[in-house]
């Protein structure tokens, strides 16, 4: 208990002095102008040492902080990070780390102290999970910034297990810039590795705005799912909720339509697909999915959207003004 | 008059010319909101001032290899030693290109001083200091007014374990020495086309008598080495060169490995360091050997290899300065102040 409110009271005098900021000590001189680091940590270039010398002096309080937020995350054979969010040890992850709703896990700490945890809900489409540690708290935890506050060129840290958890090794750091921000994903040239996933990507003021999800070929290349995706769907997290699907597993029936049609008419059908199997027709009009009504060709692509490849549902068409009644089981996306 | 225009060398140039702008110009946009942008290094343009005057190139055959540090005026220097090879030379600014010779190497640590013929060149300085916390600004000097890249220290000092190398090999033992029971996919041995039944006789000339032997002479190598294999395969012998991998990734898949070589090349060797510092520099493992700096100008250690997508290593300054004095045979230290 005595440690962690000594770690509160250091968190809060980090918070503080973030906007007035005074240069440390060179040598026997005190430098005593105060850098104002907000519009550097903006994306404003340093322009001095002292201008970096005050970056640092906050990134290594900020690296001190923040690390000891950051956990590795087994869960059966998959090794990731997480952060740690609330004094009572909710964690954010990747989707792709949690894997399932409501399996045990093991929580590291940044200590190397082993907690016990469960996870719980994962939007696969924008690969945002969550887990809780089960073991009673308090635990350091981060803040989650309030809004979806990624800005390109600004300064951010990201912290994790690359590899996956070695013992003896603390969380790692890295410090980079927001390179483009979307919906889907915050870019940003912090370098990640398998072993990152889950783990937090944070502004210079020490709030979670991201996390750690997936590379691409250049070292520029790094995404993280926006914060928001968590507090959006904050409720269906926390109650274990799995929906939407990682990108290219999605569930599909195999036609084509046309968008700006008012009724959705299939245009082609491919062949192997569902659609083929059961019988569907290029000229079909799609009237009913799964029993839920549809209006036209995007209504019926996010019927099928909410269903899971393997499912089996009704599809009710209109064919030369008949009416007829199929029955298909949705195929995955990639498969054949 | 537009038709000729149009046709003209000029309405081709103007064409040509804009172009080029739109594409410098997006390049400059994305470039400019990096860490790595040109405004972010000049700010570092002071920090790196003097020990750049301390950085060599280090060149094998003509060929850009890696960099150096000087240790001493009078021209010792000190770089990673698994990158050399061939004829050494050293370019410092300012300078010719100078032939150099080896003089120490430390296996361990992966270091090598070299010598070359010069009195008068500028040290590098050292910082006192253990090591800087997580989180600090870190600059590699070039040749230049502009460090090569900066970055932040990820992990304060560390060992660094060993890559454990392996074959690709599942072994018995047999009267006539060790079988190979196995090949696995995608291995060092499969490569070299080693078969399953295969008895190995010797590894680089030595003889393996037992499957015990064999396995402590492949784990004396790192992954990446060559070793020539005589096996006996029925009635006859061969001789067989194959390339170690490593363990981890022949037991594991080599997923891993794959993700870490998105976005560049790594150093051949880059684990098994008693202890080094992770930064997140973003180096090539030709930029690999010599100094980092602190803001203050300071050389904090020496860079020793490209080890991650994530991370480079630095030998720290405390563990290198012991060593150069052995190296250096404990007297070059001293003989500096007559002059």
């Amino acid at each position: 208990m005595t440690n962690f409110s000594g770690f509160f009271r250091f968190a809060a005098t980090v918070l503080l002095a973030l906007f007035s900021f005074q240069t440390p000590v060179v040598g026997d001189q005190v430098v005593s102008t105060s850098v104002d680091l907000t519009p550097i940590f903006d994306g404003q270039p340093p322009q001095s040492i002292d201008d970096l010398l005050a970056m640092q002096r906050h990134q290594q309080d900020l690296a001190d902080r923040l690390v000891r937020c950051t956990v590795a995350v087994v869960v059966d054979s998959a090794h990731g990070s997480g952060v740690i969010i609330s004094e009572d040890g909710y964690v954010l992850t990747a989707a792709h780390v949690a894997g399932q709703p409501n399996r045990r896990a093991t929580i590291i700490l940044s200590d190397g102290r082993r907690v016990r945890g469960t996870t719980l809900g994962c939007h696969l489409t924008l690969d945002a999970g969550l887990m809780k540690i089960t073991d009673p708290g308090p635990w350091p935890y981060a803040e989650m910034a309030e809004e979806d506050v990624a800005r390109r060129g600004q300064w951010c840290l990201v912290t994790g297990h690359p590899g996956g958890y070695q013992q003896g090794r603390p969380p790692v750091v890295r410090i980079g810039r927001v390179l483009s921000t979307d919906r889907f994903a915050v870019t940003t040239d912090c370098t990640l590795v398998g072993g990152d996933s889950g783990g937090p990507l944070f502004d210079m003021e020490g709030r979670v705005i991201g996390i750690n999800s997936r590379i691409g070929r250049d070292l520029t290349a790094n995404l993280h799912v926006p914060v928001v995706a968590y507090r959006e769907n904050w409720d269906r997290l926390a109650n274990g909720d799995q929906w939407g699907h990682f990108p290219g597993t999605g569930p599909v029936i195999g036609v084509r339509g046309s968008q700006d049609s008012e009724q959705a008419r299939i245009v082609q059908v491919y062949p192997g697909t569902p659609a083929e199997k059961a019988g569907i027709r290029a000229g079909d009009v799609i009237v009913k999915f799964n029993g839920k009504k549809v209006t036209d060709f995007s209504s019926l692509q996010v019927l099928v959207n909410d269903c899971q490849p393997g499912d089996k549902v009704s599809v009710e068409l209109l064919r030369d003004d008949r009416r007829v009644l199929l029955e298909m089981v949705v195929g995955q996306q990639g498969s054949p | 008059m537009m038709k000729r225009f149009f046709r003209s060398q000029s309405a081709v140039f103007f064409a040509v010319t804009m172009a080029v702008i739109v594409l410098v110009f997006v390049r400059v946009e994305a470039a400019d909101q990096q860490r790595n942008a040109y405004a972010i290094k000049n700010a570092f343009r002071d920090v790196v001032a003097d020990a750049s005057r301390s950085t060599v190139r280090v060149l094998c055959d003509d060929r850009r290899t890696s960099l150096g540090v000087i240790v001493d005026e009078n021209g010792y220097i000190l770089t990673k030693a698994s990158e050399l090879s061939g004829e050494v030379s050293c370019q410092i600014l300012g300078r010719d290109t100078m032939p150099a010779r080896i003089v120490a190497i430390d296996e361990q640590w992966d270091l090598a001083l070299l010598k070359v013929d010069a009195s008068d060149l500028t040290p590098i300085q050292w910082s006192d200091e253990q090591a800087p916390a997580v989180g600090s600004w870190l600059a590699t000097p070039g040749l230049d007014a502009l460090p090569i890249a900066i970055g932040v220290v990820s992990v304060a000092p560390r060992e660094i374990e060993r890559r454990m190398p392996a074959l690709g090999i599942v072994l018995d033992n047999s009267e006539q020495g060790p079988r190979i029971l196995r090949v696995l996919d995608d291995s060092g041995a499969a490569r070299a086309g080693v078969k399953e039944g295969d008895v190995v006789r010797e590894l680089d000339g030595k003889a393996m008598d037992s499957r015990e032997t064999l396995i402590e002479a492949i784990r004396q190598y790192s992954p990446g080495d060559k070793v020539r294999l005589t096996v006996d395969r029925g009635e006859k012998t061969l001789k067989i060169e194959a390339t170690l991998g490593e363990f981890n990734s022949m037991v594991h898949g080599n997923r891993e490995e794959f993700q870490n070589a998105l976005g560049g090349q790594l150093s051949r060797r880059r684990a098994g360091f008693p202890l080094a510092i992770q930064h997140d520099t973003v180096l090539t493992p030709s930029q690999c050997g010599g100094p980092i700096v602190d803001l203050e100008g300071r050389a904090i250690g020496l860079n020793i290899a490209r080890a991650s997508r994530v991370g480079s290593y630095a030998l720290p300054a405390p563990a290198i300065r012991p060593l150069l004095e052995q190296m250096m045979g404990g007297t070059m230290v001293t003989t500096t102040v007559a002059d």
